[in-house]
């Protein structure tokens, strides 16, 4: 059965490229447009990895890690955060809340591929 | 503040032309005194009243000129006061006017385009994956007939074919090479034909020289006379036999001629067609050949086309593929557009606060552009905005961190 990434991205345009690239590998996705949506979506879901941009409206993505470390479901989920941001600080914060990674818009898909199967659990 | 300044000039001029007339005229009246009544005591007294008049004249029409003049320049003063308020009335309200209707405007319009840009860079997402998927299918299809044989190509049914014929011209050469044997022993069937003459012709020579005794031993029973009769009855007989004998081997011998003729005709004949159907299956060889030459070079163009047309089909594929991560140059401009747009909703906020400041104190302050540029900087997320806000490259530094794309905590 295939794993389930969520992408989360207040730009439909990078969601979508996103997907195309993990739906090619075979994984299934799930999108989320902010950090309030992406929670709303997560309840219930098997969720093997999440992909989360930094800057969105309603809810970033840093607190949206922070909110989904405090569920238990999801405590130990995998989360890359996938940003144009490259400051230290972000970084730093994006490491503090509980990420795993952080990568820097533009991704090459090859790259991006090869992090989720090193973080997605087999 | 121009019309306090030329008030004051005017002060100036007016002042030196006109409170000094008094003194003026003292002394236009003492030269004249002094032409008509010459040089005396009456006549120093005389100058010296008049120099007093002329003075005391002349400080009483300063004194009341510049009060005149102060008058005039206060109320002048309150008036240009009073047209600066006014005018910085309008330019302030003018400035709210670009708080809540261009400011807004702006943001609208470059949401607008935002929007519509996000909207086609979807639009053109998805067309390019429908295209690579099409052509993923395309080229996936055509690898997975060529690895299980289904849809056989045009080669794979011209070598059947070709092999079947080969087949077909080595039956054929088989069957001539057994119908060469079957003539080889019909052609050995006439050689027994030269047996069967001589074995009629050796049953006529026996008939011959069976009715020869048969005639001698009539003779001899004739001599015997009566005693002989019965001999001479078999004699007859054995006569009769030997013509019969001799008849049959004529009759004999005459089949086997006729048999002789009918089976070299027939050898004749097949051995004609023999050498006919060598010459045809040659020719049907050849033209097999031919045929399958001009369908195999059009075959072989036919697969090279599609050997192209595959590579082709993969190279296209490969390049929209590369497109669509470009694509994500969406996200960037989508990301610098929403910061202008809020940017320049931060601009009615700093023009609001001097308002304040003016409507409140009176004062005009300068907006406090130097942290409006810090609150811009704070909100940027690319190195472009940066570059674009005039960061020197150490601060750039500073700000960008690492460059790695990829990172694991």
């Amino acid at each position: 059965m295939a794993k389930t990434i969520m992408i989360v991205d207040d730009s439909a345009s990078l969601r979508q490229v996103v997907s195309i690239a993990l739906i090619g590998a075979g994984y299934d996705v799930i999108e989320g447009c902010d950090g309030k949506d992406a929670l709303s979506k997560l309840k219930g879901q098997k969720i093997s990895l999440i992909v989360s941009d930094v800057n969105m409206p309603n809810m970033d993505g840093i607190t949206m890690v922070q909110e989904i470390k405090k569920l238990p479901a999801y405590k130990f989920t995998p989360i890359i955060m996938l940003t144009t941001e490259s400051a230290d600080d972000k970084k730093a914060a994006g490491q503090a809340a509980g990420a795993k990674a952080w990568m820097v818009k533009p991704f090459k898909p090859e790259q991006l591929l090869m992090a989720v199967s090193k973080l997605v659990q087999p | 503040m121009l019309k306090v300044n030329t008030v004051k000039n005017n002060r100036d001029s007016v002042g030196l032309a006109v409170w000094l007339w008094p003194l003026y005229l003292s002394l236009v009246s003492i030269v004249m005194l002094f032409v008509v009544a010459g040089w005396g005591l009456l006549f120093f007294l005389a100058a010296c009243f008049l120099l007093c008049a002329g003075g005391v004249v002349a400080w009483v029409q300063q004194n009341s000129i510049n009060k005149l003049i102060s008058v005039t320049t206060s109320q002048a003063r309150l008036q240009a006061q009073q047209q600066f308020e006014q005018d910085a009335r309008q330019f302030l309200a003018s400035l709210n006017s670009v708080e809540n209707d261009v400011a807004a405007v702006w943001a609208r319009q470059i949401e607008t385009g935002r929007a519509h840009s996000e909207q086609s860079v979807v639009e053109l997402v998805g067309r390019f994956h429908a295209i690579v998927q099409n052509l993923d299918d395309t080229v996936r299809l055509s690898d997975s007939n060529q690895e299980n044989g289904e849809n056989p190509n045009a080669i794979q049914v011209l070598n059947t074919s070709a092999e079947k014929l080969h087949s077909m011209v080595h039956s054929l050469k088989e069957a001539m090479s057994n119908r060469d044997a079957l003539l080889q022993q019909v052609g050995q069937l006439v050689s027994y034909i030269d047996d069967l003459k001589s074995m009629a012709t050796a049953v006529a020579n026996i008939a011959d020289q069976t009715n020869l005794l048969a005639l001698n031993a009539a003779i001899e029973a004739a001599r015997a006379g009566d005693s002989g009769r019965g001999f001479s009855v078999v004699a007859a007989e054995v006569r009769a036999l030997s013509n019969r004998s001799g008849e049959t081997g004529r009759r004999i011998s005459d089949t086997v001629n006729t048999i002789s003729s009918a089976i070299s005709e027939a050898f004749s004949s097949a051995e004609s067609f023999a050498s006919q159907d060598v010459s045809r299956v040659q020719h049907a060889e050849q033209d097999i050949n031919t045929v399958l030459n001009d369908f195999r070079l059009v075959t072989d163009h036919l697969n090279a086309s599609a050997d192209e047309l595959r590579s082709s089909s993969i190279g296209i594929k490969a390049e929209i593929a590369q497109s669509l991560v470009h694509l994500q140059f969406q996200d960037r401009v989508s990301q610098i557009l929403s910061h202008v747009r809020d940017n320049i909703l931060l601009f009615p906020d700093a023009f609001a606060q001097s308002d304040a400041l003016f409507q409140q104190q009176g004062k005009l302050v300068p907006v406090d552009w130097t942290s409006l540029l810090d609150e811009l900087m704070k909100s940027y997320a690319t190195e472009e905005e940066l570059a674009n806000h005039g960061q020197s490259s150490a601060t750039k530094a500073n700000h960008t961190g690492s460059s790695d794309d990829l990172v694991f905590f």
